[in-house]
């Protein structure tokens, strides 16, 4: 798997952008490109969010539709169809679930949701917390929801360490473990679960609107 | 900015008020009328000789034209007669179903989209920029309510071009808020004259509570800031994050349906009911409708100020309703309303991933979060007291005139990365909602989805385009069919059309689609649910260049007729006084073209006719107006 990735294609992206740039070429590069190429950044799971934010903000500073000339249709439909996907790519690389699925999918392979093996025990489990989570609201037990919240967030944090520590791996290894793909598939999915749990009991209202 | 360089201006196109406003080096700042007013009422008026008023006067004459004067117009565009059931009891004017899922209003047989009602007031604003400028404006930024839907916008940028209006950008109220705060913050520009600050807002008319001491709290350079937007018909919370000039929008949430009229309508119905438990009459003519919304606004408006507001009402027949409403009253009466906008806030505040300890500041736009109420609640919801320095009715427009000099190249140091408010998708299978794009994604973005054909030799695929958080497709909004057409003939299943939903920085829906295959670019064609289709843009937008030289034309003449008046009368005075030095068949000649010249200014409809008359008539009287002068320094 690579490590730094220097594109000096995606570098004139933060740099800013020479006179009489070929619009068609720099599209074709970029719409290929991967995310932390665009961002000039290492590809591994710790990242320096500041130094991204910055990255972004600077690529935004020179490609935003904003800043290109209004009159020039060609600039205009670059700095429209770039700035989507540099917007998708600091969205993938910002949140650490959707960055570990792109660390995934760099190391080739199913992904998360379309493998959907989950922890042997998880079902077992999710199924038990739905059905004390329903006893719970029926019966208005407040200090039993709240046992249950801060469990599922413990379990959420946990499987996002486990998530963690599977890509560090993942990247050291060159991305050719598959013992290290397939258990990563399996926290990945368990996230989803832990997740909509969390989200649920701590906003009902807005999750039923 | 150069003289020669395009004008472009900021528009707020608000519910019950619009304004306009430029920005330059010396900072934004509103136009305001000939009386020094900056604030526009969203409110025309349709008089008998075909004659249409705009703003205040038309704000005047409401209650005896309640069937011609169309307020509030903005609650109707771009949406459907179903979108605008709980809407229609409360219109005192007449709301018929259009083409499509359109609707349009009906005044004295005559049918107007709210595009075309919408538009008339962009008029007014470009020609106030016009006269302001010596000079054509046809260049806008136009702001819309940030939870406005695809639909919503493109009506908007519709009304737009129908009054001769580029809209170069379409930008959200909150995030011009904070664009206006946050290049007041950090003291508009370089350039800006040293040892003063640089005031955003003009005149005296600032009127808003907090001024003074919480200036000193103006938003930090780097910092978080919720924008909390209650206007006359619409509400917008917006999460932005401002670091070294750029903007970027972290979430939104809000109602296009919740504002200061939600709040008017309880009074109005409150006082509905009980003159008919206690008098037996119904009082819901459109006369009444239209008064009944005057006083309840000002009733809303005092009890901001004060504890109490007494209610009257001549019901005719010597009969009087009359009571005092509490402001403890009034809030129990709405206080699921003021629920509603915490929700918003609520999920915003979750879907930007932030408690309150990560936010600085509070800033309240729109005039209807001058209720006490609204206050209490927002700060007590993201425990810290809310932020007004600037009005708040004058501070989106401030931000769009910013925005528009962004886009003009005159400011670099400033950029807005905004948000889409509402999930888009399309049609599963089933009915089900497949959503391409969520909410609050940063925008512009994209998203490509593959069709393919059902049958052999298939030409054209449609495709159903959603908007909403719903899962069913009949629980969402459908924004428009696409039509691809072109597809060349292949069997079932092998076509690879690819389909590229593109939402521009104006939050807009853009669609290119593709066959893969043959590498054919398919057509799309949109048919709009809600909105005009690009023909009938164009027929209107024509119509109404014909009916703006008819507009200037009637202008001139009433511009014309009253110098006539000024002209004439003047004579009258120095005949008077000094005609008795002229000869007596000057004199009569000079009565005698006076009266003719009154006569062709009552009669005639030939603008060019009566200017040469005017000019004419000048001549004749520069003798008297010689002798005039004479006789006057004589007199010294």
């Amino acid at each position: 798997m690579p490590g730094a990735a220097a594109c000096p294609h995606c570098a004139t992206l933060r740099q800013g952008l020479s006179p009489g740039v070929n619009w068609d070429a720099l599209w074709s590069h970029l719409r290929s490109a991967d995310a932390f190429e665009v961002f000039g950044m290492a590809a591994c799971y710790d990242i320096d969010e500041r130094a991204l934010g910055e990255a972004n903000r600077s690529i935004h500073r020179n490609i935003h539709p904003d800043r290109l000339p209004r009159g020039d249709d060609a600039a205009q439909d670059f700095a429209l169809r770039a700035s989507a996907i540099v917007n998708q790519a600091y969205a993938t690389l910002k949140d650490p679930v959707l960055r570990a699925e792109h660390l995934l999918a760099r190391a080739g392979g199913k992904s998360a949701s379309a493998d959907k093996q989950v922890p042997p025990d998880l079902l077992g489990e999710v199924m038990l917390v739905r059905e004390e989570l329903e006893e719970a609201r029926a019966s208005g037990d407040s200090a039993t929801l709240a046992r249950i919240q801060r469990d599922a967030i413990q379990r959420r944090d946990r499987a996002a360490q486990a998530i963690a520590g599977l890509c560090r791996q993942l990247v050291e290894s060159g991305g050719r473990t598959e013992e290290v793909k397939s258990a990563l598939r399996m926290q990945l999915n368990a996230m989803k679960y832990h997740s909509n749990l969390v989200n649920e009991l701590e906003y009902p209202a807005v999750t039923s609107a | 900015m150069s003289e020669a360089g395009d004008i472009i201006v900021g528009i707020d196109l608000g519910t019950t008020f619009s304004l306009v406003a430029y920005a330059d080096e010396r900072g934004p700042r509103v136009l305001t009328d000939e009386q020094g007013e900056a604030r526009l009422p969203s409110v025309l008026g349709f008089g008998s000789d075909g004659r249409v008023t705009i703003g205040w006067e038309a704000r005047r004459h409401a209650v005896e034209n309640p069937e011609h004067t169309i307020c509030s117009i903005k609650r109707l565009i771009g949406l459907g007669m179903d979108d605008l059931r709980s809407e229609l009891p409360f219109l005192s004017y007449h709301v018929v179903k259009g083409e499509r899922d359109t609707v349009q209003v009906e005044i004295d047989g005559n049918r107007m989209s709210p595009q075309e009602l919408s538009s008339i007031i962009l008029r007014a604003l470009k020609q106030r920029a016009e006269k302001h400028f010596g000079r054509a404006v046809d260049k806008a930024v136009i702001t819309v309510p940030a939870y406005f839907d695809d639909a919503q916008r493109q009506a908007t940028r519709d009304a737009g071009r129908i009054a001769g209006l580029e809209v170069v950008r379409i930008i959200n109220e909150p995030t011009a808020a904070a664009l206006a705060y946050g290049i007041g913050a950090r003291g508009t520009a370089e350039k800006a004259p040293v040892g003063r600050s640089v005031s955003l807002s003009v005149g005296d008319k600032t009127k808003c509570a907090g001024v003074g001491s919480s200036v000193m709290a103006a938003p930090a350079e780097n910092s978080t800031i919720v924008v909390f937007d209650l206007g006359g018909g619409t509400f917008d919370v917006s999460i932005l994050r401002l670091t070294d000039g750029v903007f970027e929008v972290l979430s939104t949430a809000g109602d296009t349906h919740l504002g200061g009229d939600d709040w008017d309508r309880r009074i109005i119905t409150l006082v509905q009911n009980e003159v008919r438990a206690q008098f037996k009459v119904d009082i819901d003519s459109p006369a009444t409708r239209q008064a009944l919304r005057l006083l309840a606004e000002q009733v809303k408006i005092r009890l901001s100020n004060e504890p109490s507001a007494q209610v009257e009402l001549d019901l005719g027949n010597k009969q009087t309703y009359c009571r005092t409403i509490d402001r403890d009253e009034f809030e129990s009466l709405t206080a699921d309303l003021v629920e509603r906008t915490v929700a918003a806030c609520e999920k915003a505040r979750r879907d930007a991933g932030l408690s309150n300890v990560d936010i600085h500041q509070i800033v309240l736009v729109g005039g209807s979060t001058r209720m006490p109420m609204v206050r209490r609640r927002v700060e007590g919801f993201f425990e810290r007291k809310p932020y007004t320095a600037l009005n708040p009715d004058e501070v989106v427009a401030l931000g769009a005139a910013v925005q528009a000099q962004v886009l003009s190249g005159g400011r670099t140091d400033a950029l807005l990365l905004d948000v889409t408010p509402l999930s888009l998708g399309i049609e599963t299978m089933g009915g089900a909602m497949g959503k391409l794009i969520f909410r609050n994604t940063r925008i512009p973005c994209r998203a490509v989805e593959r069709f393919t054909t059902f049958v052999d030799g298939q030409a054209n695929v449609k495709i159903n385009v959603l908007q909403g958080e719903r899962e069913l497709a009949a629980d969402c909004r459908s924004l428009a069919t696409f039509d691809l057409r072109g597809i060349p003939p292949m069997p079932a299943g092998l076509p690879k059309i690819d389909v590229e939903f593109l939402i521009d920085a104006n939050g807009i829906l853009n669609v290119a689609a593709r066959e893969e295959r043959s590498g054919a670019n398919a057509t799309v064609q949109i048919i709009p649910n809600h909105g005009l289709t690009r023909e009938e843009v164009r027929r209107i937008e024509q119509e109404s260049i014909a009916h703006a030289r008819e507009d200037m034309t009637a202008h001139r003449l009433i511009d014309l007729r009253n110098q006539v008046e000024f002209d004439t009368h003047k004579t009258e005075q120095t005949l008077a006084k000094y005609g008795h030095l002229l000869p007596s068949g000057e004199r009569t000649r000079l009565t005698e073209m006076m009266s003719d010249l009154k006569r062709h200014a009552a009669e005639t409809s030939d603008a060019n006719s009566l200017h040469q008359a005017l000019d004419r008539f000048g001549k004749s009287t520069e003798s008297l107006a010689n002798l005039a002068m004479t006789e006057a320094l004589r007199a010294d």
